[in-house]
């Protein structure tokens, strides 16, 4: 059984083909090029069946980097 | 015949812009900043136009037209080497551009809010440039394809005409921009709306983007358009429960939207007395050549619909003769005052005029039913859409073979399947993966690798595509 915090790793990890060393502080919507809207709309698919969630328009949209969308998921009881 | 742009004065105070993060702009200030563009320029030469969905980059496009000089409309942030290859290869004497972009062998003539005008430093003679000649569009995305659409100020006038007439576009609309202006839909999308006298919501930003939302909740735009893959996203974020009763359209074009989409959003449409078209075209035919009439999508889903006005489409077999047969596949010809006056791959072609007499080979296959709604069944030419952007599937196999790559590009639109031939030297698949993502600027995850031993060729070494899996 995995963490969460594996489990959210892992949908960066796997979405924006990137290693466990790029995911800081840094990583915010279109800072690579693999997190455009594709990636994006790939990555939120990728946390919504890890975490068995749908997500929220709103909470789409908001979630411009790393570190919020761990803030933003506490919405849905997900905690890091 | 009067131009695109001519009556503009007519509009007056009305808004033609509202942006989120500035003021409004009217239409008389749109072509103050047009006229001021205007006069440092010279009529009859070409311009490279860096698209942004900004006031002064469509002020400087409007001031192109107004005035007749030529522009090639290339993409937002466009890289400096791209700019500067078009710049060379069509001799512009003018370069449109975000300020910190200066161009080598050209000086600044004009600042305009964060864009400069640049104007070659030494003259060559003068471009030869013919009467008819309006803009430059490029055919394929963002693969730097040398080849541009030459549109005339007919084509533009006559497709913004026909587009207004179908979708009854007026001054009471207000479309928000979720597609750039060198895209020959959001180009068709600009030209109407200015035409009509609408207020445009101007944004750079995607659906994906708070500021996106934010623009559209304060200025309640009425329409929305996009490409397909706008629409799956537009799914995603649940658009559709949304409070949206601003929108009473909603276009769909560049690629074909999936039935299944397409019914799940004509259904909502109709519940919320929301018209949504869906519509095909190509750069080579200005933008639009079919529509479908809304209250058609529940029973025609998987077509693109009818001729707009002024249009006409019709089959021909291989051979060139009419196929006349209901719901036989055939090649799909269009007829129209908004086809192209042709290709043109560098400065020498600017000169030459009509070459396509009003007669566009679309390169797609189809059906038209009895009632003359045209179906399309699959492409001749070698392109597929990722996006919504055209990728010419030649570009990059002439790509990976300058990295020393044999290949094969095939695919469907949103999946590009590349086959490879093992070079014996070795090579990692996520970096041929990256490298072409990043050459065509798509998502790495639609594109797919598959390494062969051999690729299979006849006698003359041509690749044979159809054995490809």
């Amino acid at each position: 059984m995995s963490t969460n915090l594996e489990k959210y790793n892992k949908v960066f990890v796997d979405s924006f083909s990137i290693g466990e060393s790029d995911l800081n502080d840094d990583l915010v919507y279109e800072s690579i090029p693999e997190w455009d809207s594709v990636g994006h709309m790939g990555m939120i698919a990728g946390l919504e069946d890890a975490f068995e969630i749908t997500m929220e328009m709103d909470d789409i949209i908001d979630f411009e980097s790393y570190n919020k969308g761990k803030e933003l998921l506490s919405k849905y009881n997900i905690s890091f | 015949m009067s131009s695109l742009f001519d009556h503009l004065e007519s509009f007056n105070d009305h808004i033609a812009f509202h942006q989120f993060e500035n003021e409004d702009v009217s239409y008389s200030e749109l072509l103050k900043i047009s006229n001021k563009i205007s006069t440092c320029l010279l009529s009859r030469e070409t311009i490279a136009l860096e698209c942004s969905n900004s006031k002064e980059a469509i002020a400087c496009y409007v001031a192109c037209i107004r005035s007749k000089i030529v522009p090639i409309l290339l993409e937002d942030n466009v890289e400096q080497a791209k700019l500067c290859s078009y710049a060379k290869l069509y001799s512009t004497r003018y370069i449109f551009c975000q300020k910190e972009n200066t161009p080598s062998g050209y000086k600044k003539i004009l600042e305009i809010g964060q864009f400069s005008i640049y104007e070659k430093s030494s003259l060559s003679l003068q471009n030869d440039i013919h009467d008819d000649l309006a803009l430059l569009i490029t055919t394929s995305g963002s693969t730097g394809n040398p080849k541009l659409v030459k549109l005339s100020y007919e084509n533009l006038l006559s497709n913004t005409q026909s587009i207004i007439k179908y979708l009854a576009i007026d001054l009471n609309d207000s479309p928000i921009t979720s597609l750039p202006m060198n895209y020959t839909f959001g180009l068709s999308i600009l030209n109407t709306h200015l035409y009509a006298g609408s207020s445009i919501v101007l944004t750079n930003a995607s659906v994906l983007e708070k500021s996106f939302w934010n623009a559209f909740e304060r200025f309640k735009p009425t329409s929305i358009s996009g490409v397909p893959y706008t629409f799956q996203m537009l799914e995603r974020l649940k658009f559709f429960s949304k409070e949206i009763s601003c929108i009473t359209k909603i276009t769909q074009a560049g690629g074909k939207l999936s039935e299944d989409l397409a019914l799940s959003i004509g259904q909502k449409c109709l519940e919320k007395n929301i018209d949504f078209y869906i519509m095909y075209g190509q750069s080579e035919a200005t933008a639009r050549m079919s529509y479908l009439p809304p209250n058609f999508l529940l029973s025609k889903p998987d077509s693109v619909g009818i001729a707009i006005p002024d249009g006409m489409f019709w089959l021909e077999d291989d051979y060139g003769n009419k196929v006349i047969d209901v719901n036989a596949t055939g090649n799909l010809i269009y007829s129209g005052s908004n086809v192209s006056m042709g290709y043109a791959k560098s400065w020498r072609d600017l000169s030459s005029g009509d070459q396509n007499m009003k007669i566009l080979h679309t390169g797609d296959l189809a059906r038209i039913d009895d009632e003359g709604f045209v179906y399309i069944a699959g492409r001749q030419k070698r392109f597929i859409k990722i996006f919504g952007n055209r990728v010419n599937l030649d570009d990059i196999e002439n790509f990976l073979s300058k990295n020393q790559l044999i290949s094969a590009a095939a695919g469907s639109d949103d999946y590009l399947q590349i086959h490879i031939e093992d070079n014996g030297i070795g090579f990692e698949i996520a970096d041929i993966i990256k490298l072409v993502s990043r050459f065509l600027k798509v998502h790495p995850s639609s594109i797919k690798i598959n390494i062969v031993s051999k690729l299979p060729r006849n006698k003359s070494g041509k690749i044979q595509y159809k054995e490809l899996n």
